[in-house]
């Protein structure tokens, strides 16, 4: 990393980078426009009030926020009033301890505006007014976007004047071929198609401001430039690394210094690897050079997944691992395209969409140039809660475990229909306000002339996100196991130790704590029960749609709220031990020394436990390593096959710790002394004393058996 | 031969330390040895035990209602526990809320554990492990790890031993085709080798010698037990032994770690070394 990269990093990591907004007093008299236009008309007046801001240490320029005072970017949904209000209402607070409104994430077409510029968007738009000559509304919202497209010029045009003014007034010689070529990369893009690889990163940085979300695949848009310029020996791969890294800076910087979220980094989330078009490895030297980049800056944001697959070589993986190992930021995941792909395709989504997938936030999939729709957590565990209190008579009648199991499947397919319907209720109102700037740059919000939250968009997932998914299977083993199979209990004993909060049933609790065939240990009648569940998942979901038509899938992450132990607060106690009031598990996996057969059992427990493809979501596996096992040469080479073959097998996601319990429980106590101990969560990293004491425990949990 | 049962006290997945690629260690309780630092006194003796850690006993007494024998009493809130009556049959473990309690080897036909080391089939395959038999003292367990062995190979298994080495040769020479490698332990000069391991140590540098004519892959396994063993007796005998035998793959000099130290106590066994 070069001293200009490191004055870079040093300021990000120490101040607010971003200029600050200058507020503007719009023309009130714009509210007789339409509203796609009257937003336009703000969005163009705030852009060109804002400052042109950049240090001597830049070579690339765009930053920027919005106030709030204008409906701006999707993912903040900054000056979105009726989401605002919406969220107010439902965003972590449950709904009949069964669904909460959530966060969503989304990405741009960065490749696209790269390819073919705004020019390019603005010949579409054309085109699309074809279609609409006789409806108002639609031609309005494609006014506005040519608006947008004004607007964002004329910005960049701002800038382009002002590099070449401090051009002409720099001493510096080499300082002012760079602010010059800075103004000329600024008057091309992104307006016009990128070039060079320098102009395409421009033209990221630059756009970023207006989906500040993921940046998708950059290994794969941005290579055939990088190709070229490496080959025709205008740029070298020196200089590209630090374009990247100064990228990087501005990712990690625009989430403002010192808000609540500034420890965590889920909306930077970018992929790398993966396949191409033709089905080959998309693992390229860029893929490296990202990579090698990233390890470099000392900083929080952006993350980083790879998209493993088949074609991936041990040799990539084991520098994947090797770079997560060496990452104290804990930026690194690794998710499987292989089970992914394979929904994707079997719900209908053609191989030249699904191949491109990208995740978001914390670890949402996506396409590229598109939305992540639902994301929001239920209470799985709620639905055996119901059935063994409001189906107690047919729960006592059950003669066998099968029996029980359908008057189950009953009720988990009542609450899968309140989710959804709850979900659809979410997703109108996140519909009610305008969106113009995001969704120039989404697909189909063009050729649909709608925004992308009214059905614009043309690649849109939806999906829901099961708390308590480990606890409900847990449970459902507990009661095959000891009431039907082992005959240690009776239901009617079970069912009172649960309604006494297992207070006078220490005994029963003890025994199945201690021999409860639970998920995660690689056992028949747990993978089985799992299988079963996530079968019966799937045979709702199977053919449904959501309100916007998108095939429903489901996942198990928590994101940054602690949903796992506000539902728990709420939930009675579980036939797995677990007691009233206490938090329930996210993720795939097993915790708090559940997992009694190793780390293979548990991988392959979680490999198999989805044959369906419905979990294909936003579903994470957490495991914590132990640091010897990573950091001694010949047991990581092992380390890495581990992976491998859990990936072979069918696992879809994975996250690491390598700290152990006993280093977290001293964090917790002296948290001066461990400012700096990172950790993964859920699908993102955050400051380990910095979390929420919910989240400490959880941490705690699952790290106790580490491997 | 597959319904023959023997003690195994613990079946460990993913080890990364006790031959090539990834593994599963089958731990078989019983060895005919006495190591004064054995880091694994609950693999001793050839029967079933109780471990009772009383820091984590919390004086529930829960196990006090399951113990046939009434070995575990309070007195004055305290939990005592009477290793004397105790018959290990480990319902006591069953209920014991904090893990204090925990009932060491169980007895497994090679089925049994044939069905636990097959479901990381995947992994071996894919890192070039598979199944390693351990101890206590697997030798001890002829029988048993003859069967275990074979069936590893009919499923197309790579397998290692760990060994002491003090056993029958005949023994030895008719597991020959069924290991790939044998992990060979060389505890101490001959001078101190009974001292320190209850046995002498010439039946085990005949056996090696005889293993290593024979074809036999070895890994010469060397704990280093600091002012124990650590001599330059021991260390040079140990490189003497690797230089002359044909087959010696490698030496594994292994540092002293103290984890038996706390298992000893939990065994009731009052004397540990120091």
């Amino acid at each position: 990393m070069n001293e200009r990269i490191d004055r870079l990093v040093k300021a990000a990591r120490s101040r607010e980078i971003f200029p600050v907004t200058v507020p503007v007093e719009y023309d009130e008299f714009d509210l007789k426009l339409a509203e796609p236009l009257r937003i336009a008309k703000r969005l163009t007046e705030y852009m060109a009030a804002q400052p042109c801001y950049f240090t001597d240490d830049n070579e690339l320029v765009g930053m920027m926020h919005f106030d709030g005072s204008v409906e701006a970017d999707l993912f903040t949904r900054s000056g979105h009033k009726n989401i605002v209000e919406a969220l107010s209402k439902y965003y972590n607070q449950p709904q009949e301890n069964l669904c909460t409104m959530e966060w969503q994430h989304s990405n741009a077409d960065f490749g696209k505006v790269i390819r073919i510029g705004l020019t390019g968007l603005r010949q579409e738009i054309i085109e699309a007014r074809r279609h609409y000559h006789n409806d108002i509304s639609r031609l309005n919202f494609l006014a506005a976007l040519e608006a947008m497209i004004r607007g964002i010029t004329r910005r960049s045009r701002q800038y382009a004047t002002e590099c070449r003014m401090q051009a002409t007034i720099c001493q510096d010689p080499a300082r002012k071929a760079v602010l010059l070529r800075m103004a000329s990369n600024c008057r091309q893009v992104p307006e016009y198609p990128a070039r060079t690889f320098e102009e395409a990163v421009q033209c990221l940085y630059f756009c970023f401001m207006f989906q500040p979300d993921s940046i998708g695949r950059p290994d794969q848009y941005l290579y055939e430039l990088y190709q070229n310029g490496i080959a025709n020996g205008t740029l070298t791969r020196e200089h590209a690394k630090e374009l990247l890294q100064e990228l990087y800076v501005m990712i990690h910087g625009w989430t403002r210094f010192g808000c609540p979220n500034a420890d965590r980094g889920a909306e930077s989330h970018f992929v790398i690897g993966g396949y191409t078009i033709d089905g080959s490895c998309a693992w390229n030297e860029l893929s490296e050079l990202i990579l090698e980049a990233l390890l470099e800056t000392d900083l929080i944001r952006p993350q980083i997944s790879l998209r493993w697959n088949h074609k991936t070589s041990r040799s990539v993986l084991e520098k994947i691992l090797d770079s997560e190992r060496k990452d104290k930021n804990k930026r690194i995941a690794l998710v499987n395209d292989e089970p992914r792909i394979a929904a994707m395709i079997k719900n209908g989504i053609p191989w030249e969409t699904a191949f491109d997938y990208i995740m978001v936030g914390c670890n949402e999939p996506a396409f590229q140039g598109g939305i992540s729709l639902g994301g929001n957590t239920v209470n799985i565990v709620r639905s055996l809660v119901n059935t063994l209190n409001d189906r107690r008579a047919e729960v006592l009648e059950s003669p066998d475990f099968d029996s029980f199991y359908a008057v189950y499947e009953e009720e988990l397919h009542n609450d899968l229909e309140t989710i959804l319907d709850y979900s659809n209720r979410f997703n109108m109102l996140r519909s009610r306000d305008c969106n113009v700037l995001t969704s120039l740059f989404m697909p189909g919000c063009i050729e649909r002339a709608a925004s992308i939250n009214q059905g614009g968009a043309e690649r849109a997932r939806w999906c829901a996100n099961f708390m308590g998914s480990t606890n409900l299977i847990d449970s459902l083993c507990i009661i095959r196991q000891f009431v039907y199979e082992e005959k240690r209990c009776t239901m009617e004993t079970l069912l009172a130790a649960l309604d006494a909060d297992w207070k006078g049933y220490e005994e029963l609790r003890a025994a199945i704590l201690n021999t409860g065939r639970f998920f995660g240990n690689n056992d028949e009648l747990s993978n089985q029960t799992a299988q079963r569940f996530y079968a019966s998942v799937n045979n709702f979901a199977q053919g449904r749609t959501d309100i916007f038509g998108h095939y429903l899938c489901y996942g198990n992450l928590t994101g940054y709220n602690i949903h796992y132990a506000r539902y728990g607060a709420l939930t009675q106690a579980t036939p797995d031990g677990r007691v009233a009031g206490s938090a329930l598990l996210f993720g795939s996996g097993q915790a708090n020394g559940k997992e009694r057969d190793g780390i293979t059992s548990h991988l392959l427990s979680v490999a198999g436990m989805d044959q369906t493809g419905v979990m294909c979501g936003n579903t994470i596996m957490n495991i914590s390593v132990d640091e010897n096992t990573v950091q001694n040469e010949e047991s990581f080479q092992k380390f890495v096959v581990l992976v491998e073959t859990y990936f072979r097998e069918g696992g879809l996601q994975l996250q690491l710790n390598h700290v152990s319990a006993r280093e977290l429980i001293a964090a917790r106590k002296d948290p001066d002394k461990y400012k700096s101990l990172r950790v993964r969560v859920s699908g993102f990293s955050a400051t380990f004393v910095n979390l929420s004491e919910q989240h400490q425990e959880n941490i705690i949990a699952r790290t106790v058996n580490s491997l | 031969m597959q319904e023959h049962k023997t003690l195994v006290f613990a079946i460990e997945k993913f080890a990364v330390n006790d031959g090539p690629g990834i593994r599963t260690v089958v731990f078989l309780k019983g060895c005919p040895l006495r190591c004064i630092w054995c880091h694994n006194p609950e693999s001793q003796t050839f029967n079933a035990e109780l471990l009772f850690n009383s820091d984590r006993c919390v004086n529930c007494m829960m196990c006090a209602g399951n113990c046939p024998e009434i070995c575990h009493r309070a007195q004055e809130g305290r939990h005592i526990f009477d290793r004397n009556k105790c018959v290990s049959c480990g319902r006591c473990s069953v209920t014991c809320p904090s893990g204090a309690l925990n009932c060491i080897g169980q007895k497994l036909t090679v089925n049994d554990v044939m069905k636990e080391v097959m479901k990381d089939l995947a992994f071996y395959r894919n890192s070039g492990g598979g199944l390693t038999i351990s101890g206590g003292e697997p030798l001890a367990h002829f029988t048993f790890t003859y069967a275990l062995l074979k069936e590893a190979k009919t499923s197309g298994l790579h397998t290692v031993i760990e060994t002491c080495g003090f056993a029958p040769w005949e023994q030895i020479a008719e597991l020959l085709p069924l290991v790939d490698l044998w992990v060979w332990d060389i505890k101490s000069s001959p001078a101190k080798h009974r001292e320190l391991t209850g046995v002498p140590i010439d039946t085990i540098l005949e056996n090696l010698q005889k293993l290593t004519n024979a074809g036999g892959q070895v890994i010469l396994s060397c704990p280093l037990i600091p002012g124990v063993n650590d001599e330059d007796e021991h260390l040079l005998q140990i490189a003497e032994i690797a230089n002359r035998l044909p087959n010696i793959q490698g030496i594994d000099l292994k540092p002293y770690h103290p984890m038996g130290e706390n298992k000893n106590r939990q065994l009731g066994r009052k004397k540990y070394f120091k």
